[in-house]
């Protein structure tokens, strides 16, 4: 069993959750292969392939799943796997749809070889198996905990063709003060668009 | 310009939740049902549009499920829409998100809608693939967890939610589709006067079987509550023990210490 994991990173840094990966690959008893769209490789003793991310963008998912695909046309992995981030369910549909199998969303756990998920705000649980012989999952952030980042990658640079007509502007930082206003009206009838905020 | 808005009616997330006869699904008797509130977002943002654009877009919501469903989808067009789709389709809760997004792809794919609008994710399921699904099998541009939303001369500008706080702004042109986040604007509760003209609407029902072209491709195998977690631990000894201890057990059984 293999499984291709969809790293990330921001700004030239990679996310921690991309270790969380690793360790979900571990429990999964998978040979891992990691993909990347950055400038350095994770700290892994695997194969990284890696994408460069002044051509292929901080974000652009139509670019990065072409990068994807190439990755799993080379490996030919069991599993595409991403963390349930905004990257990753902006992107592992994409990937999904264009390579016509099943995905599984947000696993929290394994059990028994299937995949759990949570249900209603987390008050149900339930098992899933994709159809296929190939899915992609998603798994959720912090359900898996993270390897520590050691190790020396194999690291292989990777290309892709594709057009894109998105557009990445940039970032915006964090706002660091509450964004409420000082109470200006009470507003205590219906919301609509015309409707002054309520403080 | 024509916008499509695509809602889901979930049931109230305050319930509680059984699993049902078959242990493949939760017992949908006795749940109070409502719109999935990033829907409410969706079809908030696509009126707001119409307004800013002088009434110019026409806007259709659409809705796959049984009969409840034309609850959500009367409230979408009392809220400004100006016709609901329902798909009709009593079994929709087994229906996996593939099936879900290639049935909305199949009615959308003839209908040319320059721009369309789902929740970011469902409140029962969760899974965050439809909207994005559906982008892909028309070949739309898509961006998804918008908490800002522009439009001007056929482009979308659209702010996205990040981890930890941070945004990203992005720019696509039409056709488009974009998901929608929590807070992205304030929805409208729909007035006495709207409701009564929703009543007058389009309001058309197809059958799914018109439209769904694909199997499943994710089996649910079991749903059932969750374990209830142990009981509390009370931590005893000096300071620094009950420091140590607890340290132990942060790392042991969560992500918050590494």
């Amino acid at each position: 069993m293999k499984a291709l994991l969809v790293c990330e990173q921001r700004e030239g840094k990679i996310l921690d959750t991309s270790y969380e990966l690793v360790a979900f690959a571990d429990r999964l008893g998978a040979d891992k292969v990691l993909v990347l769209v950055g400038k350095e490789a994770p700290k892994v003793d695997a194969k990284v392939y890696l994408a460069d991310v002044d051509k292929f963008g901080e974000y652009n998912p139509d670019l990065h799943k072409q990068v994807v695909l190439e990755a799993i046309q080379k490996e030919n992995p069991d599993y595409v796997v991403f963390v349930h981030s905004s990257y990753g369910w902006d992107l592992a549909p994409r990937v999904a749809a264009s390579l016509k199998v099943g995905q599984v969303s947000e696993i929290v756990n394994i059990v028994d070889g299937k995949f759990e998920l949570a249900l209603c705000n987390a008050k149900l649980r339930r098992t899933v198996a994709p159809k296929g012989a190939r899915a992609v999952l998603t798994i959720q952030a912090g359900a898996f905990n993270a390897v520590e980042a050691s190790g020396s990658a194999q690291v292989e640079a990777i290309d892709a063709a594709g057009s894109t007509k998105l557009q990445f502007v940039g970032y915006e930082p964090a706002e660091k003060k509450s964004p409420r206003r000082k109470r200006t009206s009470i507003w205590a009838g219906p919301r609509s668009s015309s409707a002054p905020v309520a403080a | 310009m024509k916008v499509l808005v695509c809602i889901k009616q979930v049931p109230d997330m305050e319930s509680r939740f059984k699993v049902n006869g078959s242990g493949d699904w939760y017992d949908e008797a006795d749940l109070a049902y409502r719109m999935n509130e990033y829907d409410e977002y969706a079809v908030e943002q696509a009126v707001q549009l119409k307004e800013q654009l002088g009434d110019a877009p026409d806007v259709t919501v659409l809705s796959i499920g049984p009969d409840r469903v034309g609850d959500p989808l009367k409230k979408a067009l009392a809220m400004g829409c100006d016709r609901a789709v329902h798909i009709h389709d009593p079994d929709s809760c087994r229906k996996d998100p593939w099936q879900i997004a290639d049935m909305i792809a199949s009615f959308a794919k003839d209908k040319s809608f320059d721009l369309i609008f789902t929740g970011m994710q469902s409140q029962d399921r969760g899974s965050a693939q439809v909207g994005v699904t559906v982008a892909e099998l028309l070949g739309h541009n898509c961006t998804t967890t918008l908490v800002g939303f522009g439009y001007a001369d056929g482009t979308v500008t659209a702010k996205r939610e990040l981890e930890g706080g941070i945004k990203s702004v992005v720019r696509l042109p039409l056709p488009a589709l974009v998901t929608c986040q929590l807070g992205l604007n304030v929805p409208r509760y729909p007035t006495l006067p709207n409701i009564m003209k929703a009543k007058k609407k389009e309001f058309l029902t197809v059958p799914a079987a018109e439209l769904l072209r694909e199997e499943p491709a994710v089996a649910t195998e079991k749903l059932y509550p969750p374990m209830k977690s142990g009981s509390a631990v009370v931590l005893e000894g000096d300071l620094a023990q009950v420091a140590d201890r607890l340290l132990a057990i942060l790392k042991e059984k969560t992500t918050v210490v590494k």
